[in-house]
């Protein structure tokens, strides 16, 4: 039961409409997109930094832990309140406050949409390059805690080379900005501390983003391979030539399978794996590029290639790939999806690796994933009303994870440690490395303050337990974005 | 304050006698007229380990040292007693070709690591000047960078990970050695810029690009600044590495224009890319100057393109034999040419003859201003003065990159801390809560 005399506080400061806290109404704010549930004591929606600043100097006084929350779409748990506390939801923050269309750059509230964001800047000829999957529904703030990525971030990065600047509220209240629209800042890099932060050291209060002018055209290329191991050669062939599509996207024999059914993309129905390439750029070279692709492709063992040079032809290439995590959901009631990066060479070899763990805990493993990147993101589909499942299933992702690790890779590429992966970070940080992350929270003086129980392993001996985590999610339906 | 000799001892006792120099031999290892009492060079992650635990005991402090070619930033020490060579740390530690990623060690130089990745065709994306002295370690501490921001942005761009030797002697990694990597915070690019005073880079790992297979460079001159940013402001589909802005004292400078113009600046434009994309953009390019105010339009002699640019990235850099005040100035790019006006108007002024060199669309604007060497301090603290109320109107900022000592005393050569500055002073003092780092020749003197 939410203390009555916290609610009237917090409505002081926000008015009565930006406070939830009747227990119904708190449910919708338990849970991400990872099925770890935890309720806030309260909810509050700003519309100012100094609002934001207020409710956190509330906490402080009272001793609650904040935790700021975007669309609710990540999927690691970093928008779970684990510890309880105030939740801080920033969608009432989403106004564009500035764009400098001659300096290609704009200032805008964290709970803007992605998406909302391009879509505004096109008429100046202009975009924002990240773009998680779930760009129609997450926001802008979100992405900078979790440093999103998304399938164009090939060739143009993550969000941490898309930041400029970032005011931010810190644990004491205090609004600071943290770098700027200029480059080269003298001090500390403290922007780029915050990004990635998972919402741990301060609350994003404005974002000043760099943009980026809309390529003159664009040609979109799906490659069929009989083997999967023919479309890894083609992706190592493509990025060693030095070449730097825009996207470069595979689908695995099983998801194409579901997704040939649900959506009917026109996949061979015995084909291995897909290959979906984006090349953006000018008119004039984008074609040469594309051939150039097109014969790495066929030189792989490519059966067919098939290129789309207008907008329509692209929507249609690509929409195998858009739907293809909902229709995952025809392979079993439930699916996990994993997140791990390995160095592009060692792509062929674990995701054999990904397929024998599947066989030996006989699930069905469906991949589609960033492979220019060397980001994988395994979706193991299982029965969660069987019992013992979800565990078996945990084990079967941490082996998988293990294997990213011992190839050289992360465990993560762009969803965030948040609760899912807290206890992998001990496989590639030593304590020493853990203890100097600690060192940016100590001067942050967030610790306890700002989204406790995320990134660090449960510390040995605290008495802190580790929630025994069931980081399986539920079969997530059409929304669903990797 | 260490015993003199006691050191020089310690360090004996951990490194190999040839590796630890005293101070008679130390001269060369000065910074701002301050020379260390000793010397030592590592050879191992493991030794420089060995020294910091060393140092830290002894509260002795350390400035470490890569090729030595920007010494001259930074704050006058506020104690130096070990110089911190990481010349003998110059392995490649893993180069995979096919992934497009490289490890190397700290001290390798540029060039040197240029010169392998080049038998694979591909490059760090870094051109900072001196690149035949200046190392790895050292670019990423000072956050070193080059006309081809342009193109591939700054170190940050480029880092995946590093790995680094906390004061205490304790060795951390952050990051990875893969190109996606979200995992914890992100202490490998907070490192970046920050003068070694949070812990000392001993590798790092770094995404590589592909030699572009050809490239073509042009000059533009123009009448005034605004015209040379219209002009550049129109090229933003161009497939181009470098955009830089020089002023006509600089064009001179860089002898191998052809025709130097007397008055006005000069946009020096390299084009790179596919041999057919290239030619697109260079008749663009000439295209675009019929269209605008531009003076001239030339291309530059195929021979003639190298030097052009090695000249360029060095003209308004510190050299340590003169007494020029160098200066880096940030602004938004649109008010470069704004700056320049200022700098022309103080020019005239001062009746001195400074060089400009501006990596045009990130903003930065370099000016190298000649003093003879008994110059006094008045006249440079005038101008650094100046240039920094004109920096601050336009939301800016400005660096004294160098300059004698005398100045040194009587400025912060980063400018003024900030709102962020309490949170900068406490990471600092939980990385290095002895101070022993660079002592005080960060901003505020951290």
């Amino acid at each position: 039961m939410t203390d009555r005399k916290l609610v009237r506080e917090l409505q002081a400061i926000v008015g009565r409409g930006g406070v939830i806290h009747a227990p119904e109404d708190l449910l919708v704010y338990e849970y991400d997109a990872t099925i770890e549930r935890s309720l806030p004591e309260a909810v509050v929606l700003p519309t100012t930094a100094e609002q934001a600043s207020q409710v956190v100097k509330l906490a402080r006084r009272r001793g609650l832990p904040v935790v700021a929350r975007g669309a609710g779409t990540g999927l690691s748990g970093g928008a779970i309140p684990a510890a309880g506390g105030i939740m801080l939801v920033m969608t009432r923050m989403k106004r564009i406050l500035e764009i400098d269309t001659e300096n290609r750059l704009a200032v805008v509230e964290p709970g803007l949409v992605n998406l909302d964001l391009s879509a505004a800047l096109s008429p100046y000829g202009l975009y924002y390059a990240p773009d998680p999957s779930s760009q129609k529904a997450c926001t802008l703030g979100g992405n900078v805690a979790e440093n999103a990525g998304g399938p164009h971030c090939l060739a143009y990065g993550v969000t941490t080379n898309h930041v400029l600047g970032l005011e931010v509220v810190l644990a004491d209240g205090q609004i600071v900005w943290l770098g700027g629209k200029t480059a080269d800042r003298p001090g500390y890099d403290l922007r780029t501390l915050v990004i990635g932060s998972e919402g741990t050291l301060a609350i994003v209060t404005k974002i000043i983003v760099r943009l980026l002018p809309l390529p003159e055209a664009t040609v979109t290329l799906l490659a069929i391979f009989n083997e999967m191991e023919q479309a890894s050669q083609a992706v190592s062939a493509i990025i060693a030539k030095g070449m730097l599509p825009a996207a470069l996207e595979m689908l695995d024999k099983l998801t194409m399978g579901v997704v040939e059914e649900a959506v009917h993309a026109g996949y061979p129905p015995d084909a291995g794996a897909v290959l979906l390439i984006e090349v953006e750029g000018r008119r004039d070279s984008v074609g040469e590029e594309a051939d150039a692709i097109r014969a790495i492709c066929e030189n792989a063992g490519a059966r067919e290639v098939r290129i789309g040079f207008t907008p329509a032809d692209q929507e249609a290439l690509w929409a195998g790939r858009k739907e293809a995590l909902g229709a995952l959901g025809r392979l079993a009631p439930s699916y996990y999806i994993l997140d791990g990066t390995v160095p592009r060479t060692k792509l062929p070899q674990v995701l054999r690796g990904v397929y024998q763990v599947g066989e030996k805990y006989g699930f069905l493993i469906a991949n589609v994933f960033h492979a220019g990147d060397g980001n994988l993101h395994p979706n193991i589909a299982f029965d969660e009303s069987q019992p013992g499942q979800a565990e078996k299933v945990l084990e079967a992702g941490a082996e998988i994870m293990r294997l990213c690790v011992d190839a050289g890779g992360t465990i993560t590429g762009e969803h965030g440690v948040g609760m899912e992966k807290r206890d992998f970070m001990r496989w590639i940080f030593s304590d020493d490395d853990l203890e100097a992350m600690r060192r940016i929270q100590v001067a942050f003086a967030s610790e306890q303050r700002f989204n406790p129980g995320k990134i660090f392993p449960a510390a040995i001996g605290s008495g802190e337990v580790a929630s025994r985590q069931r980081p399986v999610s539920q079969s997530l339906g059409p929304d669903a974005c990797i | 304050m260490v015993k003199e000799g006691l050191l020089h001892n310690l360090l004996e006792s951990a490194l190999d006698s040839q590796r630890v120099f005293p101070r008679e031999e130390a001269a060369s290892y000065a910074v701002d007229g301050v020379i260390p009492q000793v010397v030592a060079m590592p050879e191992t992650v493991e030794e420089v380990a060995q020294v910091m635990r060393l140092a830290s005991r002894e509260d002795a402090a350390v400035i470490p040292w890569g090729g030595g070619t920007t010494m001259s930033l930074g704050n006058i020490p506020r104690r130096y007693d070990i110089a911190l060579s990481l010349s003998r740390l110059n392995q490649i530690v893993e180069y995979e070709p096919s992934d497009v990623t490289a490890t190397v060690q700290a001290g390798k130089t540029l060039a040197d690591f240029q010169r392998h990745l080049a038998e694979h065709s591909q490059s760090l994306a870094l051109d900072p000047p001196s690149a035949q002295e200046a190392t790895i370690g050292g670019i990423l501490a000072v956050n070193a960078s080059g006309p081809s921001r342009h193109a591939y942005g700054t170190a940050r761009d480029l880092l995946l990970g590093i790995r680094a030797v906390q004061a205490d002697g304790r060795i951390i990694k952050a990051g990875g050695r893969v190109v996606k990597n979200v995992a914890g915070y992100d202490l490998s690019r907070l490192f970046i810029g920050s003068l070694g005073t949070l812990g000392i880079i001993v590798e790092a790992s770094f995404r590589l690009a592909p030699v572009p297979t050809a490239e073509r460079t042009a000059v533009v001159s123009f009448p005034t600044a605004h015209e040379a940013w219209r002009f550049a402001a129109q090229t933003a589909s161009l497939s181009l590495r470098a955009v830089e802005l020089l002023n006509a004292a600089t064009v001179r400078q860089a002898a191998t224009l052809s025709q130097p113009a007397k008055e006005g600046y000069a946009l020096v434009l390299a084009a790179a890319g596919q041999p057919a994309a290239l030619e697109r953009s260079l008749k663009e390019l000439g295209e675009l100057s019929r269209r605008t105010d531009a003076a001239s339009f030339a291309e530059v002699d195929e021979s003639a393109q190298s030097p052009l640019w090695q000249a360029i990235g060095g003209l308004a850099r510190p050299s340590s034999s003169d007494a020029a005040l160098v200066c880096k100035a940030a602004v938004l790019p649109s008010q470069v040419p704004t700056l320049a006006e200022q700098i022309e108007t103080t020019r005239r002024e001062m009746a001195l003859e400074p060089l400009l060199v501006s990596h045009l669309t990130a903003g930065i604007v370099y000016s190298a201003w000649p003093f003879s060497q008994n110059e006094d301090v008045q006249r440079p603290l005038d101008l650094v003065n100046t240039l920094r109320r004109a920096v601050a109107r336009l939301g800016g900022s400005l660096v004294v990159e160098a300059c004698p000592p005398a100045l040194k005393e009587k400025i912060d050569v980063w400018g003024e801390p900030a709102a962020d500055f309490p949170l900068m002073r406490r990471l600092k003092e939980q990385f290095d809560p002895k101070g022993i780092l660079n002592a005080g020749r960060f901003l505020g003197r951290l």
